[in-house]
C-alpha cells in the first residue's frame, strides 16, 4: 500500500539521522506540551479604541474601507450612507443571522441566504479580527455561507469590536471560544482587503475574482 | 616613508601571517606590499609563509571536495602558530574562516579560522585602526564583495577606512551588494550571464559619477576592471590597500603604463 | 514551448538576448524586491520571525512521519478522505479517480505548483475532462501552453500586449475590435470568463501552503480568491500537496504566513488566507460535500535521505527568485522546469536527477543573497555546493573547467610546481600585456577574452618578490 511505503522510507529517512520513532514521538508531545511562545510583532495598541484605529489604518493600507458605529442599530443607516457615496445600487445578500434579520432594514433591499452570482453586494458579520494587518476572520456555518464572502463585487463586512484582537493568535483564541467543538469550522477565511492581483506586468488590479471592494464598520457593542 | 596611523590596540607587536591569495600573488603584488604596509603601521610583525599556494576554494566550489579538504589541511600546517592569519581577500578568508571548519570538522580547522580576517576587519575590527593618514583626489565607488559582505560581514570597515583618506569622496553607487558575475569559475562557465551581471554593475558605476572603483577582491576588481575596459571607461581600478597604503604610483587594473597618472 | 534544463546554456543566452523578457524583469524587480525591503523596514521583529520560521520548518522535517500522520488523523475525523502517492501518476490516476467518480466534466483548479509537477492538466485533458487555471496568470500561461516562469507569478514574463495576444486568440465569439489595451480590460475579461467556470465547475482543485497538523486543515494563501471559489462552489474539493508541506498548529502557521507575503510580494500579508478542514458539514450553507487530500511523495523521501534535506523546508514564497541576479538575468523559463531560481537549482535536480539538470546548481556565482532574504533560512549556497559535490563524484559531465580546477588542486597542493607553472606564464602574460595594461586575448580564456578585457598581471609573483628580499 502506497501509505505504508511512504511511511517506511520516511521512517527509514528520518532514523539514518539517529532519531527513532519513539524519539520523535516523544518531541512532538513535548512541543505540544509547551509550544514556544509565539512573536507577536509589537503593533496594535491595547485599550479598545486605540486597537480598532490600528485595525483601521492597516485595513485602510489593503484598500478596504471603513467606518464606525456605536451599536448595530445604526448599521441600516450606515450601510445605506456607504453605498450612497460610492453610488452602489441593488439588492443586499446578508448572512440569515438574527444580528441582520432582527433589523429594520428599509428602504434598503435586502434578503437573506446563501450567495448566488447575482448578488451584488454582500453583507457578512465578522467572527473575529486580528489588528495587526486589518484582518477579518470569518467561519463557515449554519449562518455563514462562504460564498458570500466571494461572490459579490462589494463586500460589507460587519466587526464587533469585541471581537477584535491584536493579533492571530488573539483571533485564534477568539473564534476557538465561539466555535466550540466544531472549531475550526469547514472553513475560516482570513479576509484582508478586496480581491487583487498583480500578474500583469506587476500592476496592482482589484476585483480579479473575490471582491472589488470591502467595506468593514466596526460596531462598539457585541448585539448578538 | 610609513605614514603613522591612528591606532587604539595597545603597542605591543602581532605576528601575523600574510595569505596573499593566488590573485594577488599572481596576478597583483602591489596589493600584497601595501597590505605589508598597512599591517605593519597597524603595530604587526608580518610573516609570509613560504610553502602558501591557494585556499582551495577553486576546488570547492567546484565541487571537488576531496581536493578542497586536502588542500585546506597543508594552510593548517603551513600557518601554525602564528596570533593571526590576514588575506587581502574576504572570499579566501571567508574560505578559511567560515569553510574550513565545515568542510574538516576538525579542531585544526576551527583554531586557524578563529585567528583568521580578511584586510579591511582586521585592521578596524581587531587593531582598531580608526582613521589613515593618506593622500588622492577622486570619487570612489566601492564594490562590496558577496563573500566579504555575507560571510564575514565587511561593510563599513573600509568605508569608514577611506573616510578618513584626504581628498577622497564617495559616490553614490548603487547597488554595491549586488554580484558583480564572476563568482570564481561561474564567470568562464557561464558567461553571457556573468557578462550581464558585470554591464549591470558598470552601468551603476557610470551613473554613480565615481572616477575610482575600489574593492576588497581581485577576482571581483579583475573581472570588473576587465568589463569597464573592454568599454573604454576612464574609471580606474583599483584594491582598496592599494590607495589605504598610498601605493597608487602603479597603473591601475587594466590600465597600460603610459596612462599612469 | 516546452525548454528542458539540459540546455540551459543556450536558453539561457535566449533570454538575455529577448528585449520583451528583460524589460519584465526590470519591472518584477520594482515591484516585489522594492516591496519587501519597504515591508522589512516596517517589521522590528522580521529577523526574529525569521528565526522561529526557520525553527519551525526543521522541526517539521525531522518530526515529518509523526505529524503527517496526526495531519491525517485529523483530516480523516473532520470527513476528509486523505490519499498516499508515491509518485506522479499515482497522483494523477488518484484524481482521475475521483473526477470520474464525481461524473466531472470540468474542473477548476486554484494555483498549485505540484499540479504543474504531476501535469495533472495535460492528463485530465486526455480523459475528456476539461481543467480550468483560475489564477489570473495560471490562466494566462494555461492559454499560451507554457511552464509558469515564476513561483508566485506565472505570468511576469509577459507584456500586457501579449497576454492581449493571448485572448484575442482564445476567447472566441467576441468583438475583435473590443480595446483590450489596457490591464484593466484584460481583467475585466479575465474575470467574467473564469466566474462562468467557478460557477459550472464540477471538481475544484487547489494546491496547498500549507497543511496544519493540529487540526487535519490544509491552507492557501491567494490575492485573487480564485482559490476560494475553486473550493468552495463545486461538489468535490481535491487539495494536492506534497509531503513537506505540514506544519503542527495553527499558531506555527500564523508565524509563517507573517513572513510569507512579505517575503513574497511585499505585502503584508496577502488578501486572502483561507483554512479548510474537511467537507461541508451538516448545517453548513455551502460547500463541497467530498473533501480529498491527495499527499504526494515524488521524490520527497529520497531527498529527506540525503544531505540536502533541508530544502524541503522551503515555503515557496520566491523570494530567493527574485533577489538572484542569474534568475534577474535570463527569468524562470531559462532553467527548464517547475521551479526555477536558486530554490529551484536545488530542487530540480533534487526530484529529477542531476544528470538531467546539471547545470542548474552550476549556474551560480554563490553570491549568497537568497540565503539572505530567505524566510526560513534556507542555506541555499551550500545546498547547490552539495549538488556540485555529488555531479564530481557521480562523474556527471564537468567539461574543460573542472579539468582545470583539478589541475589547479594538483599545483596548489605542490608549490614548486605551482610556482613553476606560474613563473612561466605569468612572464609571457605579462610581456604581452604590459604595455596596454591589459590583454585582448588569451588562449583556453575566449569565455573570458571574448567579453572583457584581462587585467596584464604585474610580472614576478609576490612570493617570488618577497623571497627576493622585496618588502615595500
Amino acid at each position: 500500500m502506497s501509505r505504508d511505503h511512504i511511511l517506511a522510507r520516511m521512517v527509514a529517512a528520518l532514523d539514518a539521522t539517529g532519531s527513532s520513532i519513539a524519539e520523535r514521538q516523544a518531541g512532538v508531545a513535548k512541543r505540544r506540551g509547551a509550544p514556544p511562545t509565539p512573536i507577536i510583532p509589537v503593533r496594535a495598541p491595547a485599550d479598545k479604541h486605540g486597537r480598532a484605529d490600528y485595525f483601521c489604518a492597516r485595513a485602510g493600507e489593503t484598500s478596504a474601507t471603513t467606518d464606525r458605529i456605536a451599536g448595530f442599530a445604526d448599521l441600516p443607516g450606515a450601510i445605506a450612507a456607504y453605498l450612497g457615496k460610492y453610488d452602489r445600487g441593488g439588492a443586499i445578500k446578508a448572512q440569515p443571522r438574527a444580528a441582520f434579520t432582527d433589523l429594520d432594514w428599509a428602504p434598503l433591499r435586502i434578503a437573506f441566504g446563501p450567495a448566488d452570482d447575482t448578488d451584488g453586494i454582500g453583507l457578512v458579520l465578522a467572527d473575529g479580527a486580528a489588528a495587526e494587518t486589518g484582518t477579518l476572520l470569518m467561519m463557515s456555518g449554519a449562518e455563514a455561507p462562504t460564498a458570500l464572502n466571494f461572490l459579490p463585487e462589494t463586500l460589507i463586512a460587519v466587526l464587533p469590536l469585541a471581537r477584535l484582537a491584536g493579533d492571530y493568535e488573539g483571533a485564534w483564541s477568539i473564534l476557538r471560544g465561539a466555535g466550540g467543538n466544531e472549531f475550526p469550522s469547514r472553513t475560516v477565511n482570513w479576509i484582508s482587503g478586496p480581491s487583487r492581483s498583480a500578474d500583469i506586468e506587476q500592476r496592482v488590479l482589484m476585483g480579479v475574482h473575490g471582491p472589488r471592494n470591502l467595506h468593514i464598520i466596526l460596531v462598539d457593542g457585541d448585539g448578538v | 616613508m610609513a605614514e603613522s596611523m591612528q591606532n587604539n590596540a595597545g603597542d605591543a607587536p602581532v605576528r601575523v601571517a600574510l595569505f596573499v591569495t593566488c590573485s594577488v600573488d599572481l596576478i597583483r603584488p602591489s596589493v600584497g606590499f601595501a597590505t605589508v604596509k598597512l599591517l605593519e603601521d597597524a603595530g604587526c610583525e608580518v610573516s609570509v609563509p613560504a610553502a602558501q599556494t591557494c585556499c582551495g576554494q577553486p576546488a570547492y566550489n567546484g565541487g571537488l571536495r576531496e581536493n578542497a579538504a586536502a588542500i585546506a589541511e597543508q594552510v593548517i600546517e603551513t600557518f601554525a602558530g602564528f596570533d593571526y592569519v590576514v588575506a587581502p581577500s574576504g572570499s579566501c578568508a571567508a574560505m578559511i574562516k567560515v569553510h574550513y571548519p565545515q568542510l574538516l570538522e576538525s579542531d585544526a580547522a576551527r583554531e586557524l579560522a578563529s585567528r583568521t580576517y580578511e584586510l579591511m576587519q582586521f585592521l578596524v575590527d581587531v587593531r582598531g585602526v580608526e582613521t589613515i593618514k593618506a593622500q588622492l583626489d577622486g570619487t570612489v565607488a566601492y564594490h562590496d564583495s558577496c563573500s566579504g559582505l555575507r560571510e564575514l560581514g565587511i561593510k563599513e570597515q573600509p568605508r569608514a577606512l577611506l573616510a578618513s583618506v584626504d581628498g577622497l569622496r564617495q559616490s553614490d553607487y548603487q547597488g554595491s551588494e549586488a554580484c558583480c558575475g564572476f563568482g570564481g569559475l561561474f564567470c568562464v562557465k557561464y558567461p553571457d550571464i556573468a557578462d550581464k551581471m558585470a554591464a549591470d554593475r558598470v552601468q551603476a558605476i557610470a551613473a554613480s559619477g565615481a572616477d575610482m572603483l575600489l574593492g576588497g577582491d581581485l577576482g571581483c576588481l579583475c573581472h570588473l576592471a576587465g568589463k569597464l575596459s573592454r568599454d573604454g571607461s576612464r574609471v580606474q581600478v583599483r584594491h582598496v590597500a592599494e590607495v589605504l597604503a598610498g601605493m597608487t604610483d602603479c597603473p591601475a587594473l587594466c590600465q597600460g603604463e603610459a596612462e599612469e597618472t | 514551448m516546452s525548454l528542458a534544463a539540459k540546455n540551459f546554456p543556450a536558453n539561457a543566452r535566449a533570454a538575455l538576448g529577448d528585449t520583451q523578457l528583460q524589460e519584465a524583469l526590470e519591472r518584477l524587480r520594482g515591484g516585489f524586491v522594492e516591496g519587501r525591503r519597504q515591508v522589512v523596514a516596517k517589521l522590528p521583529e522580521f529577523d526574529a520571525l525569521r528565526d522561529r520560521a526557520a525553527e519551525i520548518r526543521r522541526h517539521t522535517i525531522a518530526h515529518l512521519d509523526q505529524y503527517l500522520v496526526q495531519f491525517e488523523e485529523r483530516a480523516t475525523a473532520a470527513g476528509g478522505i486523505v490519499h498516499w502517492c508515491r509518485d506522479a501518476a499515482e497522483a494523477r490516476a488518484q484524481i482521475l479517480e475521483i473526477c470520474q467518480a464525481a461524473d466531472a466534466r470540468l474542473v477548476t483548479k486554484g494555483k498549485s505548483m505540484i499540479g504543474e509537477e504531476i501535469e495533472i492538466n495535460d492528463y485530465l485533458e486526455a480523459h475528456n475532462i476539461e481543467p480550468v487555471e483560475t489564477d489570473l496568470g495560471e490562466y494566462i500561461i494555461q492559454l499560451r501552453r507554457e511552464l509558469p516562469s515564476h513561483i508566485i507569478a506565472p505570468a511576469t514574463h509577459l507584456s500586457k500586449e501579449q497576454v492581449a495576444e493571448s485572448f484575442q486568440e482564445h476567447h472566441t465569439g467576441l468583438d475583435a475590435a473590443r480595446p483590450l489595451a489596457e490591464p484593466e480590460a484584460l481583467l475585466a475579461e479575465a474575470r467574467t470568463r473564469l466566474r462562468q467556470k467557478f460557477l459550472a465547475a464540477d471538481v475544484g482543485i487547489t494546491g496547498a501552503n500549507f497543511l496544519i497538523a493540529e487540526t487535519g486543515t490544509s491552507v492557501i494563501v491567494t490575492n485573487e480568491g480564485n482559490g476560494d471559489l475553486t473550493q468552495t462552489l463545486p461538489r468535490v474539493h481535491i487539495v494536492i500537496a506534497s509531503l513537506e508541506k505540514v506544519v503542527p498548529s495553527l499558531d506555527d502557521a500564523a508565524t509563517l504566513l507573517r513572513v510569507l507575503a512579505r517575503s513574497a510580494t511585499g505585502q503584508e500579508i496577502s488578501a486572502y488566507t483561507t483554512f479548510s478542514t474537511g467537507p461541508k458539514r451538516g448545517p453548513d450553507l455551502d460547500g463541497p460535500d467530498a473533501y480529498h487530500v491527495i499527499l504526494l511523495d515524488n521524490g520527497r523521501t529520497d531527498i529527506l535521505a540525503g544531505d540536502n534535506a533541508e530544502i524541503l523546508g522551503c515555503i515557496r514564497c520566491g523570494a530567493c527568485l527574485n533577489h538572484c541576479p542569474v534568475y534577474g538575468a535570463i527569468g524562470g523559463h531559462a532553467y527548464g522546469s517547475v521551479y526555477p531560481g536558486p530554490m529551484g537549482s536545488v530542487l530540480t535536480p533534487a526530484l529529477n536527477g542531476l544528470p538531467g539538470a546539471h547545470h542548474l546548481p552550476q549556474a551560480s556565482s554563490l553570491c549568497g543573497r537568497c540565503e539572505e532574504v530567505c524566510p526560513v533560512r534556507l542555506p541555499l549556497p551550500k545546498m547547490l555546493r552539495n549538488l556540485r559535490f555529488q555531479a564530481a563524484e557521480t562523474g556527471a559531465p564537468g567539461g574543460f573547467a573542472r579539468l582545470l580546477v583539478k589541475l589547479w588542486a594538483f599545483a596548489a597542493r605542490r608549490p614548486w610546481l605551482y610556482r613553476f607553472g606560474a613563473g612561466i606564464s605569468l612572464a609571457w602574460l605579462s610581456a604581452r600585456g604590459r604595455k596596454d595594461g591589459y590583454l585582448r586575448s588569451i588562449p583556453g580564456l575566449r569565455a573570458w577574452t571574448s567579453r572583457r578585457d584581462f587585467p596584464a598581471p604585474e610580472g614576478r609573483t609576490f612570493m617570488h618578490q618577497w623571497k627576493s628580499g622585496r618588502r615595500s
